[in-house]
């Protein structure tokens, strides 16, 4: 534990984060004139990790509540913007509907459930993604059932078109970013921390836990919602059992924990590198990716529990404190 | 009128009776002691006034309001405060922020953060806490702790507070300054219960005093008549307290 640091040292240092962060996203908001399509595709992936990270991230890492079936609402927002499309509704139209749309279950489910505390919570979470997938083929009609759902194409021609998803997966990382960033400044980040370190004590302080737990679950909805709403448009083919995928949620909750829980930037950092990484290990071990992927992993977490930037900060300090500098 | 009213209080586990229809009237700005064995309901009869437990009978009027199936948060704001025995810091948040937590959500009236801020700097000058405000809370010490408890239910600005215990764990120069604390806050005009085992304090500051035993009240007065009372002397104090304090001359 250091000791406390002066606020003049940490203006300074979230000025310099932020000139990063501004810059950064010029950079990637730009790279698509320099990229290929291969790149172009890769990144638009990490946009979409990130995105569903940050989501997650604002649950599991500012709320304390783990939803390990947190990317069920991607599926649903996939799903809200694909029938909103078939049904005539315009690109950025369809987006509000997955939003929306993804809030509005959290909200609902998370006014019952988020009553739970801890485990529970958890567990409830992937019953609702396991449940998703049966009602999306039960219901039928619009959403297309077990057959899956095929979105309107799109007019314009495929490079400008992917181009344009890339910017809109973009989009949603940068502000999903730069909303959980705003959150922490605000009383309702303060809530969200409390109740994380101590419910009870959160709830006798004043602090009206099931109200904010559940706005905090609709927002995660949301933002997981969108990523998946673009998702849609962009293959152009959902069905339920790629909608709904769990796989998406244990990649983010991977990300989650490499990046850093509960930080700003972290979810994008470990989309930035999980996705990479898996990336670069398919195409290096075409044959054993799976396995070499998992010890990395293991290797991560072994290394960095905590995530990558407390990792960092632990190694930064070792370094000063054995040079001498203060 | 008594500030804090409760009537008939029961909390069931199960087939056991936490709490077996518990009554008292606290009076504004009295120190009111509630002491007993281990497992009499102590901490579970402070669990039922501030609603992390729900009543499974009873009522609780406060300033003259009926608060009963109130949930915790708006307890809070009406003007109740406690403390946790097993002391509950928001672990990643510095000491102040811990203590703006108490004035940005359970003080009725404060919207700013500056008027926050103030209100925790308050607290946390009260309760000598003032030179460890950027401080996290793991590098507390347990007193240090016990007093961050304090602090933030001070910054709520509350009518009443409730103390589970804390004294519990400190040493006698810490004990002598918590009573010192808790005494400036009765001369403020708060009104204050403490649940303790440490005798010394409970006789240094209340001005009543309950005794809990099985879920149920033993007895009920002046602090001189209750440790003096042989059914207390028999379930709680023990002949060695009683006769010491005998030997101490009764009233101090």
């Amino acid at each position: 534990m250091s000791a406390p640091a002066s606020p003049s040292g940490a203006r300074r240092r979230a000025l310099l984060f932020w000139a990063f962060f501004a810059i950064g996203t010029v950079v990637l908001a730009l790279a698509p004139l320099a990229l290929n399509n291969y790149w172009l595709r890769v990144l638009t992936t990490v946009f979409m990790y990130a995105t569903v990270t940050q989501g997650l991230n604002v649950i599991v890492g500012l709320t304390g509540y783990h939803a390990f079936g947190n990317a069920v609402f991607f599926g649903f927002g996939a799903y809200a913007s694909g029938v909103a499309m078939t049904l005539g509704a315009p690109f950025p139209v369809a987006l509000v509907a997955a939003v929306a749309f993804s809030a509005l279950v959290a909200g609902i489910v998370g006014w019952p459930i988020l009553r739970l505390r801890g485990h529970y919570f958890a567990i409830a979470t992937v019953a609702l993604n396991l449940a998703a997938i049966q009602l999306v083929i039960q219901v039928g009609g619009v959403t297309g059932g077990a057959e899956g759902l095929p979105l309107p194409l799109s007019d314009l021609p495929p490079g400008p078109l992917y181009r344009a998803i890339y910017l809109v997966m973009l989009a949603g990382m940068v502000v999903s970013t730069l909303l959980v960033a705003f959150i922490l400044t605000r009383p309702f980040g303060y809530a969200l921390r409390a109740i994380r370190d101590g419910e009870r004590a959160a709830g006798v302080m004043g602090i009206d836990t099931t109200a904010t737990k559940v706005a905090a679950w609709a927002i995660s909805a949301g933002i997981t919602g969108f990523a998946g709403g673009v998702w849609a448009y962009w293959i152009t083919f959902i069905e339920p059992a790629s909608a709904f995928d769990p796989a998406i949620g244990v990649k983010a909750y991977m990300m989650l924990i490499l990046g850093g829980m509960g930080t700003v930037i972290g979810p994008v950092l470990g989309a930035f590198v999980l996705e990479f990484l898996s990336t670069l290990v398919w195409g290096g071990f075409l044959q054993a990716h799976q396995i070499v992927f998992g010890v990395l992993i293991v290797v991560i977490c072994l290394v960095a529990p905590n995530g990558m930037l407390v990792a960092g900060r632990s190694l930064i300090q070792r370094w000063r404190s054995r040079h001498g500098a203060a | 009128m008594a500030l804090l009213e409760a009537n008939d209080l029961e909390i069931r586990f199960g087939g056991v009776k936490a709490l077996a229809g518990v009554s008292f009237r606290v009076e504004e700005g009295e120190v009111f002691g509630v002491i007993g064995p281990n497992g009499a309901g102590k901490t579970t009869l402070l669990n039922a006034i501030s609603a992390v437990y729900k009543l499974n009978g009873g009522s609780i009027r406060f300033a003259g309001e009926d608060v009963t199936g109130l949930p915790p948060h708006r307890l809070s704001r009406l003007g109740i405060a406690r403390t946790f025995q097993i002391v509950q810091p928001f672990k990643a948040m510095s000491v102040r922020e811990n203590v703006a937590i108490g004035a940005m959500f359970g003080h009725a009236r404060l919207r700013t953060r500056d008027a926050w801020l103030a209100a925790a700097d308050a607290a946390l000058e009260r309760t000598g806490l003032a030179p460890k405000a950027a401080f996290m809370p793991p590098q507390l010490t347990l007193a240090d702790r016990k007093r961050l408890e304090v602090a933030r239910a001070l910054a709520m600005g509350p009518r009443i507070i409730l103390f589970d215990e804390v004294m519990a764990g400190l040493n006698h120069t810490e004990i002598e300054r918590m009573i010192d604390l808790v005494k400036s806050l009765k001369q403020a005009g708060l009104t204050v219960v403490v649940i303790e085992h440490v005798m010394k304090a409970v006789l240094a500051l209340c001005d009543r005093i309950m005794v809990l035993n099985f879920g149920a009240k033993l007895a009920e007065g002046v602090p001189d008549d209750v440790v003096s009372d042989p059914k207390v002397v028999e379930a709680y104090l023990g002949q060695r307290f009683a006769k010491a304090h005998a030997a101490a001359g009764g009233a101090r």
